[in-house]
């Protein structure tokens, strides 16, 4: 009994070395190696020099770099706001008439299904709904209402909010699910107290139940915010940064100095910033996962 | 008791006017894909977006799928599609394998470390991967596997692989040690009660992480990009026929291109939509 838990210890020990293996060279090998390349002279090709903190300084002295962190900030906070509002909102309306008995299954995958689509597609979409011309804008003023617009896209001052419409339309139901798991969990006995006591759904809803989501609006903000993180993929469909650099972001900053420019150092010094940002939420992230037991 | 029915109010019409009202807006997306995506070009250019076809066409989803011109290619998506599907279906199965042995051992066997491997497991969960690309860019070349199917297989095993360990680790933890221990005093070791008590009981797990692993490698547009090479993945020639092409602007082969692409991910919701939604909130990031 004792050799075989030892001896199914070891099988465990080494079942779990490709993951380790993976983990070590693939994760936090390849992040000191991009590391220890902005601190070199690299342009198109490698090189094993050191200049120091020369990149870092090149990266926080150019105003391109330090507008997209702006930018992102403006995206995620427009994009994570709407998406979360919109999430618990609908997971309110649907867990009330639930309550009530009626069937929501049809709603839910109707506010699902972006879910499924990349962000690529999401991008290429919505982009063709903007078209200034030819879209969304186009159809509505031929029913009349001549004062619509919806060119916000090509406008250098609202393109920002353009992309966090599209974004929010693809990751609101990933809120939408997190909340609603969250007002199925509440203590059946609450809602029959409540209706013993003649209590409004409404206060119920507002004074006590939503309350009780702290947690689950957490677990919404980060799993948002790291898909803003790594929104490359919804602005190169969308905008490609434009109109001029309005939506740059540092991704596409990382991106555009590797694979297109060849500044390989300063690429990677844009890359450990962003890391060193993206550190932000992982603290928050790191001691909720460690200290829920039970998924959310 | 959520069985009882109420008595339909006025309150509540109201209420599922606004829902069908934000059903709608959601629906917007696909209804628009879908009827550019069966019109003539014609239609398009004078009519509206949202006017339903009048002369239904399938001519622009047969261009979109194999004469679209991306490049100086003239073949379509067809070829990008192939790629998709070499790279998708060993990299999903590679990369749930390792989640699930991963979870299974860092649970049930009380290693040392396990919490502090755990960890770093989240860690790598939300590292933005411009972090790494360069060093991936580097060792692929050197394995000559850059620009290979293989090559993103491998990137796609080792960076799904943070998510699929999360998924199993988080579904073992909640499975009664009892059972493990029980399976112990018989005599099974470590492989034996994954096998035979374990596996059992996880193919709903196992369901969740197939069809999010799925979308994420299907859906993948960064590395695809990065490493693709000269036979890229759909998604990077999808971008290209779209963002990238000069002449007239074919919007209705556009579409149909979107609609292709997002087809399979679409129809692996549709599959295992109530496991696919265990999964967004089972996992967490992705």
């Amino acid at each position: 009994m004792r050799r075989r838990l030892v001896s199914g210890r070891v099988a465990a020990a080494l079942a779990l070395a490709p993951a380790a293996l993976l983990l070590g060279v693939a994760f936090y090998g390849f992040l000191g190696w991009t590391a220890a390349i902005s601190l070199t002279s690299s342009r198109l090709l490698p090189r094993a020099d050191f200049v120091g903190a020369a990149n870092y300084a090149a990266v926080m002295g150019d105003r391109r770099f330090v507008e997209s962190f702006g930018n992102l900030l403006v995206f995620g906070v427009a994009l994570v706001a709407t998406a979360a509002l919109a999430g618990l909102a609908l997971a309110v309306v649907l867990d009330w008439l639930d309550r009530r008995g009626r069937r929501t299954g049809l709603a839910e995958t109707v506010f699902l299904y972006p879910v499924a689509v990349s962000w690529l597609v999401t991008g290429l979409v919505w982009q063709w709904i903007l078209n200034p011309s030819l879209g969304l804008e186009r159809s509505v003023r031929a029913w009349g209402i001549e004062t619509f617009a919806f060119d916000h896209l090509v406008r250098p001052g609202t393109a920002l909010y353009a992309l966090a419409l599209a974004g929010a339309w693809h990751v609101a139901g990933m809120a939408l699910a997190v909340f609603s798991a969250g007002l199925r969990g509440v203590d059946p006995d609450l809602w029959r107290a409540a209706r013993v006591e003649g209590v409004g759904a409404h206060r119920v809803y507002l004074h006590v139940v939503l309350p009780m989501l702290g947690p689950h609006a957490m677990t919404v903000l980060l799993l948002l915010a790291f898909g803003v993180a790594r929104a490359f993929d919804l602005v190169v469909a969308m905008t490609g940064g434009g109109p001029g650099y309005a939506t740059d972001m540092p991704a596409l900053y990382v991106y555009d100095h590797m694979f297109a420019r060849g500044h390989l150092a300063v690429g990677a010094a844009a890359a450990v910033v962003l890391t060193l940002a993206a550190a932000a939420i992982v603290v928050p992230y790191l001691s909720l996962a460690l200290t829920r037991r039970r998924p959310a | 008791m959520r069985a009882r029915r109420a008595r339909f109010s006025a309150g509540e019409a109201l209420v599922w006017a606004a829902l069908g009202l934000a059903g709608l807006v959601f629906l917007l997306p696909l209804y628009v894909v879908i009827v550019t995506a069966l019109k003539p070009l014609a239609a398009i250019v004078d009519g509206s977006m949202l006017a339903p076809p009048r002369d239904w066409t399938i001519a622009p989803l047969a261009k979109a799928w194999s004469g679209a011109c991306i490049g100086a290619s003239c073949e379509g998506l067809r070829g990008g599609f192939l790629t998709s599907l070499r790279i998708t279906l060993p990299a999903v199965a590679g990369s749930v394998a390792i989640g699930l042995v991963s979870g299974y051992a860092l649970t049930q066997w009380r290693l040392p470390g396990a919490r502090l491997a755990f960890a770093l497991v989240i860690v790598a969960n939300v590292l933005p991967y411009q972090a790494v690309l360069l060093p991936v860019a580097l060792t692929l070349r050197r394995l000559g596997l850059f620009g290979t199917v293989e090559g993103l297989v491998l990137v796609h095993i080792a960076y799904g692989m943070p998510y699929t360990v999360l998924l199993f680790r988080n579904f073992f933890i909640g499975v009664p040690p009892e059972i493990v221990a029980a399976a112990r005093v018989d005599g099974a070791g470590f492989w034996g009660i994954l096998i035979h008590v374990l596996l059992p009981l996880s193919w709903p797990i196992l369901a969740v992480a197939v069809a999010l692993q799925f979308t994420a490698i299907w859906n993948d547009y960064l590395f695809s990009l990065v490493f693709g090479g000269p036979n890229p993945p759909v998604t990077v020639r999808l971008n290209n026929l779209i963002n990238d092409g000069v002449g007239t602007k074919e919007y209705n082969v556009n579409m149909a291109g979107v609609l292709l692409v997002a087809a399979p991910a679409l129809l692996v919701y549709w599959l295992a939509g109530r496991w696919f939604v265990r999964g967004l909130t089972l996992g967490g990031a992705r």
